[in-house]
């Protein structure tokens, strides 16, 4: 750090704070990793689902730069949750009070015209801007020549041509942000017209009395002249939406649309700013390529083919690609665990570091591969541009269940497992729409119910053939799996009706041009998710899987010697805690036909469903990995009466029942953040807990009463 | 000895998982602030 | 053509006309069918059809 000799500027051994805004696709998030790698911080914006990232980076002369990227945004006008916060921090209203020093404004060479919209709006706060000029090599190779020049002194902003993919002018980014701070605040680079200026001025005065610079507070006029309804952001400042009101309708009279005012104005601007600023040399269409691609990609018979063979390889590839790498982990742990536990007496401390901790922590973490293998195909398509298409797509259909075609991949990633489909509701824009989708997500029938469905199948379905190919095992298996993704559809409808009920936003979506993916904002993108997932679930489930263990042990019992060692291991799990929980629960599972025994595997898989089989396992007294043991054992069980206690119908309906429960710590754990974090999150996970219980109680309960009096079992 | 660290361990874990509610609860009672009525944060 | 009416929610209206679809707006319709594909300004949008059945444009006969 360069030591200044004499009264150094109070604010430059401050960190210098700088939030970028930009146009979705415009490589904002890209520039944002190539100025901060992976020194990024994500959170929450307070009180909001929106997602918070925060980076920092050295500047040329040594001082520390916090980035804040803001969520792509197409103008300030606060329609939806993003931009409302953009517009907070940026006008320095926000519930953090973050202010920014300098903003960065990232513009879209190849589409300057509809990005300068935001870029005039943001010009208008008065706070130091900055512009970088993204895309400026795509832009040369479609013929279009900027006039940097030119369109500094238009912008009255420092502007910086910039490849964020290729991390091509950074550094004179770096020193850009650095310099803006000492340049006179920009303003309003156009007049407005005399009768229009002179009827937003008592507006503007409300809002200088309420702390707005002069040259926001113009900005703000005209903005919520176009604003429609109250404005809640600025329900706050006195006498605004009287002034307003007074204002629109003398527009109205001097034969102005208010509502279009804004707009009208701004690109009258652009259009005379691009005029003299840009040249074309080529008059084809600038994305021929993304046309040629679309015409497959959207095609009315091949779209949705090529849409369905795409999601079959991300299905096929999550699950079979993912299997060996869990089963690496699972093993890795397994055997670190055994490591650990040789070095420690036999007794509890090894049973609960062996059990207790590293099983806990391997339940967490062979989830990973799934996570960092869906979110890889995911952020390719989502950074190729043909994730817009599959949502115009998939919006139709899903639109008949109130749904937004976004809704579409988080609802299929389901099939693998519930928590990358949830976290992959991010790019849902809409709130409800997006928290309907996670609430229903969990009802796709996920990889850790296979373990269960193979169990009872195996074991109480016969392998009748139906069709070639396919036996009644294969058909059962089936209908589980349409069975929760009918019952998905239904809830999201239901959802939408009732306690998420809100208008059906129709589409509106930009389809970017296709553009290869920047590998490093993809391997940055990953890690993210990667880490959020062990950070935020991982410490819970594994707090959580410890008090299990702790409940499955204590209190102790003396087992009778004489028994087996399985015996005796059930003796000890019908003494403990768990195994109380499971006789104190037994009234409420008999009406399923279930006794303690399931009841017991219940509870303990409450946490994870996939602990069914070994909670079996154990109190049956084979081991897990048994299973043909097992099977044999469960066919064979009889209750005090000498009925069996499995007959089919009972099979059948604990299958139904783990379709529909939730019984999956790490989904609660990830609802609970996803759904806005806090106490919204923890009421949301709630909800998805309760209605998923309540539906699999009384689906199975139908299935069992069902089926007896229809004669069977 | 190896009893101290198995019960210091699973107060641990029931501290934090206790917490975590705990946090929630309180969250809950305080008013949340930073969205106002009409945002569309579905509340 | 170009687009005369924009008839909708003060909502959509406001995020349409920040994407560049603007009373005054050249458009190109590059697909009708239950949603339409445009062009706008040199980007694409897909609009619902519950937006595209409220806005008004005139075939631009003088070129």
């Amino acid at each position: 750090m360069s030591m200044p000799s004499t009264s150094p500027p109070p604010v430059a051994t401050d960190a210098l704070r700088v939030a970028i805004i930009g146009n979705p696709n415009t490589g904002k998030t890209t520039l944002f990793n190539a100025l901060t790698g992976l020194r990024q911080r994500v959170g929450n914006f307070a009180g909001v689902t929106v997602e918070r990232v925060e980076g920092s980076f050295k500047g040329p002369d040594g001082r520390r730069i916090v980035v804040l990227d803001l969520p792509g945004s197409y103008s300030l006008s606060a329609g939806s949750p993003d931009e409302q916060i953009a517009l907070d921090v940026l006008q320095r209203r926000d519930a953090d009070r973050w202010r920014p020093d300098v903003v960065l404004v990232v513009v879209d060479a190849v589409h300057l015209e509809r990005n300068l919209f935001l870029a005039s709006q943001v010009i208008e706060l008065g706070v130091p801007v900055v512009i970088a000029l993204n895309q400026f090599d795509v832009a040369q190779a479609e013929g279009i020549t900027i006039d940097v020049p030119e369109l500094i002194h238009e912008l009255g902003v420092p502007i910086v041509p910039t490849v964020a993919k290729r991390g091509e002018g950074m550094e004179p980014l770096k020193q850009a942000l650095l310099t803006a701070v000492m340049l006179p605040a920009p303003a309003r680079r156009f007049a407005l017209p005399e009768a229009v200026r002179a009827a937003l001025e008592p507006v503007e005065a409300r809002l200088v009395s309420d702390g707005f610079l002069p040259s926001a507070a113009a900005m703000e006029a005209l903005r919520v002249l176009g604003v429609e309804r109250t404005d809640a952001h600025l329900a706050q400042v006195p006498g605004l939406a009287e002034a307003t009101r007074q204002a629109a309708s003398t527009l109205q009279t001097a034969g102005f649309r208010p509502s279009r005012l804004e707009s009208e104005v701004r690109y009258a601007w652009i259009a005379d700013v691009v005029g003299h600023t840009v040249t074309r040399s080529k008059e084809t269409h600038a994305s021929s390529l993304s046309d040629r691609i679309d015409r497959v990609a959207l095609h009315r018979v091949g779209g949705p083919l090529l849409f369905l063979l795409l999601m079959a390889v991300v299905f096929q590839s999550v699950f079979t690609w993912a299997a060996p790498l869990m089963d690496g982990i699972e093993a890795l742990i397994a055997s670190a665990g055994g490591a650990v536990g040789t070095l420690l007496p036999e007794g509890d401390l090894r049973s609960l570091i062996v059990d207790g901790v590293f099983g806990g922590v391997g339940s967490v973490l062979v989830f990973l591969p799934q996570i960092a293998i869906l979110f890889t195909f995911i952020g390719l398509l989502e950074h190729s541009g043909y994730m817009a298409r599959a949502a115009f797509l998939m919006d139709r259909v899903m639109r008949s269940v109130g749904l937004h075609g976004k809704s579409f991949i988080p609802m299929l990633s389901g099939y693998a497992c519930a928590v990358p489909g949830i976290m992959a509701t991010r790019t849902i824009e809409d709130p409800k729409d997006r928290l309907a989708t996670i609430m229903v997500v969990p009802l796709m029938s996920c990889s850790a119910r296979l373990p269960v469905y193979t169990l009872l199948i195996g074991a109480f379905v016969p392998a009748t053939a139906l069709l070639p190919g396919l036996t009644l095992q294969g058909a059962t298996m089936l209908g589980m799996y349409l069975l929760g993704t009918v019952a998905a559809l239904i809830m999201a409808a239901i959802f939408k009706r009732t306690l998420l009920k809100g208008p059906v936003r129709p589409m509106i979506l930009e389809l970017p041009p296709y553009r290869w993916p920047s590998l490093k904002s993809l391997g940055i993108s990953v890690y993210q998710r990667c880490m959020l997932f062990v950070q935020r679930a991982g410490t819970v489930i594994l707090s959580l899987s410890i008090v299990l263990w702790a409940m499955a042990t204590y209190p102790k019992t003396s087992p009778d010697p004489a028994l087996s060692p399985e015996m005796q291991q059930e003796q000890q799990l019908e003494h403990s805690v768990l195994g109380r929980v499971g006789h104190v629960i037994e009234p409420v599972v008999r009406p399923l036909g279930y006794d303690w025994k399931i009841g017991v595997s219940i509870a303990a898989s409450f946490a994870a469903r996939e602990v069914f089989v070994s909670t079996m396992g154990t109190i049956y007294g084979v081991g897990s990995e048994d299973e043909a043991a097992l099977t044999e054992r469960l066919r064979e069980e009889k209750d005090a009466t000498g009925r069996l206690v499995y007959s089919p119908l009972v099979a059948v309906g604990l299958m139904v029942f783990y379709v529909f429960a939730l019984m999956c710590m790490s989904t609660s754990a990830i609802t609970v953040r996803e759904a806005g974090g806090g106490a919204i999150g923890w009421k949301w996970a709630g909800v998805q807990f309760v209605y998923m219980l309540a539906l699999a109680y009384g689906a199975a309960w139908i299935v069992y009463v069902g089926g007896q009096a229809l004669g069977f079992g | 000895m190896s009893t101290v660290i198995v019960v210091l361990i699973v107060s641990g874990a029931v501290w934090y998982a206790g917490s975590q509610l705990w946090k929630a609860f309180a969250a809950a009672r305080k008013p949340k602030g930073g969205c106002g009525t009409d945002c569309g944060c579905g509340h | 053509m170009t687009v005369v009416d924009i008839d909708c929610t003060g909502d959509e209206a406001c995020r349409l006309r920040a994407l560049g679809l603007c009373e005054g707006t050249a458009v190109n319709v590059i697909d009708a069918r239950d949603a339409m594909l445009l062009e706008v300004r040199g980007t694409r949008l897909a609009l619902g059809a519950a937006l595209t059945a409220g806005i008004t444009v005139q075939l631009a006969a003088r070129a």
